[in-house]
Formats: structure tokens, C-alpha cells, sequence
């Protein structure tokens, strides 16, 4: 099963399991009728009838996103093995760097569970909400490398793009999507954060994390190239030659 | 707890990709209704949806054994349609799939080869689609094992399905594509037919194992050629009368081990000789010096990546130093003799296109339109023509963006490939990445290599047969 029929998939499935599953199912009804009706992929002069657009998750740079595309965006972006993943880490390294909220999560299984739960809450908000505004927006949710030369262009473009995306027509604006997905991701914690630690500093401090995080995500994505040719570079280095016998030390 | 195990269980069954069969109807089934095309081993053409092309699947397990013999029998039968059809005009392009595909009727790669082969088929076929011999072969294997969906765990199949690619590239699947390259080539009167065969990413690697013997013979026959000591300006070669017109490596997901050691056996007698396009514009003028006029040579195998291909430029090093397939061979052969500055972990852990001690070719971008000056590095460059969009990777505009390349011979007299194995990296503009090929730009770069798509047209006087030329004529 690819693609599209995956998320009707989903949707029926949520469905099909009780009172939770409907609301979920309701939830991603509504983001696929936001999503969907965006405008499709262009194609070649003289098309063969009834073969649908490219379908590319935004994999595809050089295309602009349908709202299917859009979806599968916010869905392997919001959730996936590197997100529970990195939660899972974080987490695991609270009692060292959060160690004081310790007595309002708990700790052991219910702490981390707790805290790991926030996380990947928080995660997916963050990219459902920018989903969902920035479709509103018709923002194109991809990062596009500069092609600038020099680290420090690189670098201020990586952080200006933290803000700014492309929308549908291939322009440049201001991104509503990802600003409303760090403060939603900051914000919905105080749904069910403990009492004392529960506060629209932490929030704001949490929307300011998630920010952080787009960057950090421009960022590789700009400067990933560079760093593979030179994690790449290290494994194609020529064995050492073996001295020969009785040749002096270097 | 109960409902999150369904839940995973579900989610682990739902991001599997089934190893099967794809394609499963036969045509000897019968008339078969719209909605069932897409099952059938042979999509036919069918001018009521403007589909101008035909396109035969032939699948392989993980084993490299068919599912089906009779979808061979189906692709050798559509490629006869093509021929009558199109009185010996025929274009049969056979595409090797990579990691992440198969033959799944909702593949990408199935729809944007589809997608480029209508396009194919228009421009050649103009005035006359009835009769247009536009074939598509799609080989395909089990390139894919978890949805995309779940990217991230697709990510780790890498090994698991670069092993399997190594296995497929046995015998059956290296019988098909002769047999594929026989059938638009046999009998005088199909020597005019063209083919080509575009391998990609692991595609690539299975289609250059699968070539290395006929190559080999190739090369022995040349050598023996050369040795008669003839006068001959052109050599009929018996490996080459049923072999394809073009064969190419794009963004090729194997070490350069394959392509070292054959130019190490060959270049000498290769570099001897050339292929030749006829000129690309008819009714020149006498004395017209435009490229367009002139015969240039071609490759026989192209192999080219991406400079923007992190996949094979720099992860691909990392994974063969990591984990080399199992049943590759060690050690290159003793006779074996590597370029100057190329050491033998490169050639195991390097793409040859990311070697470029093995370069043949430099692709020079035409400032202000004006390739002039490339006549300077290379009189019989080749010129390349793309439309970059406006909304591709490298686009500085919002507007389409015509851009103009000559593609010519590395200057240096020495350098150690210049055979009709033509090696070089292309630009983003053309191919953005690793997987980004089915493009209206990286197919016009590739007609470059072509005879004019015009001369495929059923109406047009038929294309002289493939000939080596002693390389002083170039």
C-alpha cells in the first residue's frame, strides 16, 4: 500500500477502534480537507489521460506540493522512528539536565513515561499546527539549501529560512505554519503539566526549544552535504602503507 | 496497554511492502476491461487517453528467478508490435528500477517513466501517433521492503536490499535483457530500431554486472579486429549487432571495481575506436561548421551521477567500508593495472563517476548561451539544451531558465579513459539528487545522446546501423 490510500487507511482504521479513534479520525479528516484541495504537480505538454500527478511526499525539490503531497509531509515529518527515537533519548537524559522537575513527573516508568508521552505529543503538535496553518497559508514546509557560497551566508540564510518558506506559487514569505507549530508544541504541555512547573514561562522557554529546532533542522539540511563529503572523506582515506623493514621512524 | 500493542502490531503490518508479483494478468486473458490495464504484464497503447506508448513489465524475485516467464514473452511480443507498427522505427528504453521501488502500479518511478515515455513518444511521433513505436520495458525486482511512510526504517533496509540487488543481477535477469536487446535488433531490417537501457541507483548496479561478460567479449572481438591490421573505417562488431544502442548509469549505487578493471583490459583497443551520431539537423548547408551539423561521437555506456548525490558521492564510501556485499570479490584481478593515483580501497569504496581519474568527459556550462569558446577544449563537443524550472533546485529566478552545456573530452592527452565508456558527473540542474530522474531536463540531456527524436517518426528514412569508427576519423 503506498501513498494516499495509507492515510484513508489510518483514517478508517481510527474509526473502526472506539470513542479515541473517532476523534482521531475526525482530527485527520479535517487536516486532509484542509490539506487536499492545493494545487497539483505539473506535468508534461501533452499528457497521457488518467495518470495521476507525481506523488513525492516532498521528496521531490524541483515540484511543488499537492495537498496529498502536504499530508505525507506532516505525517513522516510529525511521526517517525527518529522522533520516538530522539524523545525517548532526551528523555532518558532528564534526570541529568531536568533533574529538579523529577518530584512533579515521578520517577521511573510512570516519570518517563510521562515525560516521554509530553514529548511526543509536543512533537507531533508542532507538526500538525504547522500543517495545518501553514496550508491555510499555502506554505510549501520544506527547507531549500542556498547555493550560497561561504559558511557565514550559509549560515544566515539557514537562519533567516527558519522564518521564512516558499508557498505554492514559488514565493517567498513569512512562515504563520511554523510559528504556530512552536507555540502550539510549547503550549499544549500545559494541558496536563504538573501544578507548580505548569507556567506560560516554561511554555514560552518550551516554544522557544521548538524553534530551536527548526533551526537545527535548517541548519543540517544546508550544511549536511559538507558534513557527509567529510564524515565520507575519513573512510575513503588509503590504508597506510606498512614501513618497510628496517626503514628509519618518521 | 492492550489497544497500543494492536495498534503496533497493526502499524508494523501496514509498513511492510509485499514481495510479489505486481503485473498479473496476461494478455492471452483476453480483451482486458479499462480499470484492469494496470494489472496487465502489457500496458497497451491506446490513443483515446493519449497514452502514444507501450509498456511491458517483467518482475524478478529476490533470487533474480522471474515471477512469470510468459511477461518476457509479453515484452518481446510488444516489442514485434513496435517494429511492425512503426516500419522499423522502433525506441524500446528498458529501465532498471533502484532501492525503494517496484513495480507496484502506485510506484513513482512507474508513473514519471510512463510520464517521460508519452513525452518521448510525442515529440517523435508528431503527426503520426498511430504508428509510433515507443516502447517502455520496466525490470523490475523487490527494490522495496517498508512504505514510505515509515522513511525512517525504510532507511535501514539499505544492505538488505543492495545484497538483494547483487543477487538479482544473476543469470535470469542478465537472459531477459539480451534477450529484450535481441529481440529490437535482430534481422537486417531491425538494425534501424534503437535501443536503450537506463539503470538506476541499484538498478545501475545490477545492469553493469549483468553487461560485464558481454563487454568482455565485446572487447576480446575489438581486440581481434584491431589486430587484422585492416584499413576498414568502420567495424561491424557480432557482439554489438544485437547489443543496446545506450546504455546508461545514472547515479550508479555500485563501486567503481566493474568499471576499473574492464577499461584496465580494454581502453587501449577502445580508445581506438568511436561511435557516431549523425548530425542532429538535416538539409545542412555545405561547409556548415555547427555542432549541429557535424558527426559526433557517442557513448556506448554512459555513466553519470549527480555532483549533488549525497547517496552515492558520500554514503555509498561509508557502506561498502562498512559492509561490502558478502559474495563480491575481495581482491581485483592480478592483471588488474589502476590509473595513476587510484588505490584499490578507492575502487572498492568509490563510484567510478566519484573517481575522477576515470573521468572522459567535463560538462561545461555555456555563459550567456554562447558555447562557442567550447570549441576551444574540444571541437566535436556535444551541446546540451535543458529548461530549468522555476521552482527546481539551483533556480535563482522564479521563471523558466533555458540553459546551454557543452559536454566535452577532458583535455589531457593522457588521461586514462577515453574509450566509448564515457564517465563524468552532471550538475544539480540537471539531476538534483540521488533519486530525481525522471525530468523533462535529465531526459532532454539524454536525447543528446540520441539520434533527433524526430527520426523515430514512422515517416522519416531509417537510422543507419551502429558502427565503431577508427578514432583519427574524430
Amino acid at each position: 500500500m503506498e501513498g494516499y490510500e495509507h492515510y484513508l487507511f489510518w483514517t478508517g482504521f481510527m474509526t473502526t477502534f472506539g470513542k479515541q479513534g473517532k476523534a482521531v479520525s475526525k482530527y485527520l479528516g479535517l487536516i486532509l480537507a484542509l490539506l487536499i484541495p492545493a494545487s497539483s504537480s505539473a506535468q508534461s505538454d501533452d499528457p497521457e489521460k488518467d495518470l495521476p500527478p507525481a506523488f513525492h511526499c516532498g521528496d521531490r525539490n524541483d515540484l511543488r506540493m499537492s495537498g496529498k503531497d502536504k499530508a505525507c509531509y506532516w505525517w513522516t515529518n510529525s511521526f517517525n522512528a527518529q522522533m520516538l527515537f530522539g524523545a525517548a533519548f532526551t528523555t532518558a537524559l532528564d534526570p541529568i539536565f531536568n533533574g529538579s522537575s523529577d518530584p512533579y513527573w515521578g520517577q521511573g516508568a510512570t516519570g518517563f513515561s510521562k515525560r516521554f508521552g509530553t514529548r511526543v505529543a509536543q512533537s507531533m503538535t508542532k507538526g500538525t499546527g504547522q500543517a495545518l496553518v501553514g496550508a491555510l497559508f499555502k506554505e510549501d514546509p520544506r527547507f531549500f539549501v542556498s547555493r550560497k557560497q561561504g559558511f557565514w551566508p550559509r549560515f544566515g540564510f539557514a537562519l533567516a529560512h527558519t522564518l521564512i518558506v516558499k508557498n505554492d506559487n514559488g514565493r517567498q514569505q513569512l512562515s504563520a505554519g511554523r510559528l504556530a507549530g512552536a507555540f502550539s508544541s510549547g503550549f499544549v504541555g500545559m494541558a496536563w503539566t504538573p501544578g507548580p512547573i505548569n507556567s506560560v514561562d516554561n511554555a514560552l522557554v518550551r516554544t522557544g526549544t521548538a524553534m530551536g529546532g527548526v533551526l537545527a533542522g535548517s541548519l543540517w539540511t544546508e550544511f549536511q552535504p559538507d558534513v557527509m563529503k567529510l564524515v565520507s572523506s575519513m573512510f575513503r582515506r588509503p590504508p597506510k602503507a606498512a614501513p618497510a623493514p628496517g626503514a628509519p621512524k618518521p | 496497554m492492550k489497544p497500543l500493542i494492536v495498534v503496533l502490531i497493526f502499524a508494523a503490518f501496514t509498513a511492510c511492502v509485499p514481495h510479489k508479483q505486481w503485473r498479473t494478468q496476461a494478455a492471452s486473458a483476453g480483451p482486458a476491461p479499462d480499470a484492469n490495464v494496470e494489472k496487465r504484464f502489457v500496458i497497451p497503447t491506446d490513443l483515446n487517453k493519449n497514452r502514444i506508448y507501450s509498456l511491458a513489465f517483467v518482475e524478478f524475485k529476490n533470487n533474480g528467478e522471474p515471477w512469470d516467464k510468459r511477461q518476457l514473452d509479453e515484452a518481446l511480443r510488444a516489442i514485434d508490435d513496435a517494429d511492425q507498427r512503426s516500419n522499423h522505427h522502433a525506441l524500446v528504453i528498458t529501465f532498471l528500477h533502484g532501492w525503494k521501488n517496484n513495480a507496484a502500479p502506485s510506484n513513482n518511478n512507474v508513473f514519471d517513466f510512463r510520464r517521460q515515455l508519452n513525452r518521448i513518444a510525442s515529440n517523435a511521433c508528431q503527426g503520426d501517433k498511430g504508428h509510433c513505436g515507443v516502447v517502455g520495458i520496466y525490470l523490475a525486482w523487490s527494490g522495496d521492503l517498508v512504505s514510505r511512510d515509515w522513511n525512517t526504517l525504510r532507511n535501514l533496509t539499505y544492505f538488505d536490499r543492495r545484497d538483494t540487488a547483487v543477487n538479482v543481477a544473476a543469470a535470469p535477469l542478465g537472459d531477459a535483457l539480451f534477450a529484450i536487446m535481441k529481440q529490437v535488433k535482430t534481422g537486417p531490417e531491425r538494425s534501424t530500431n534503437h535501443s536503450v537501457v537506463v539503470g538506476h541507483s541499484f538498478g545501475g548496479l545490477i545492469l553493469e554486472y549483468a553487461i560485464t561478460k558481454r563487454m568482455q567479449e565485446l572487447g576480446d572481438e575489438l581486440h581481434q579486429e584491431l589486430g587484422k591490421h585492416t584499413t576498414l573505417e568502420g567495424y561491424h562488431l557480432k557482439t554489438l549487432e544485437d547489443f543496446a544502442d545506450l546504455v546508461v548509469l545514472i547515479n550508479q549505487a555500485a563501486p567503481a571495481t566493474n568499471a576499473v578493471t574492464l577499461l584496465s583490459h580494454y581502453r587501449e583497443d577502445l580508445a581506438r575506436v568511436n561511435l557516431l551520431r549523425p548530425p542532429s539537423k538535416s538539409n545542412c548547408a555545405p561547409g556548415d561548421s555547427s555542432q549541429e551539423c557535424k558527426e559526433l561521437t557517442r557513448p556506448l555506456i554512459l555513466s553519470i551521477s549527480s555532483e549533488t548525490d549525497l547517496a552515492t558521492r558520500t554514503v555509498l564510501p561509508i557502506a561498502e567500508t562498512i559492509a561490502a556485499p558478502k559474495n563480491r570479490p575481495k581482491t581485483l584481478p592480478p592483471d588488474v593495472r589502476l590509473p595513476p593515483g587510484v588505490d584499490t580501497k578507492k575502487v572498492f569504496t568509490t563510484t567510478a563517476t566519484f573517481t575522477p581519474q576515470l573521468a572522459s568527459h567535463q560538462l561545461i556550462k555555456c555563459t550567456t548561451g554562447d558555447c562557442t569558446p567550447c570549441l576551444k577544449e574540444d571541437k566535436y563537443y556535444i551541446p546540451v539544451s535543458i529548461t530549468l524550472p522555476a521552482y527546481a533546485p539551483g533556480s535563482s529566478t522564479n521563471e523558466d531558465t533555458p540553459i546551454k552545456y557543452c559536454l566535452a573530452r577532458v583535455r589531457d592527452r593522457n588521461a586514462w579513459n577515453h574509450t566509448p565508456y564515457w564517465i563524468f558527473t552532471i550538475p544539480t540542474e540537471i539531476v538534483p539528487d540521488h533519486s530525481t530522474i525522471f525530468t523533462d531536463r535529465f531526459i532532454d540531456f539524454l536525447t543528446a545522446f540520441l539520434p533527433p527524436l524526430e527520426k523515430f517518426n514512422p515517416g522519416q528514412p531509417a537510422l543507419p546501423r551502429q558502427t565503431l569508427h577508427t578514432a583519427k576519423s574524430q
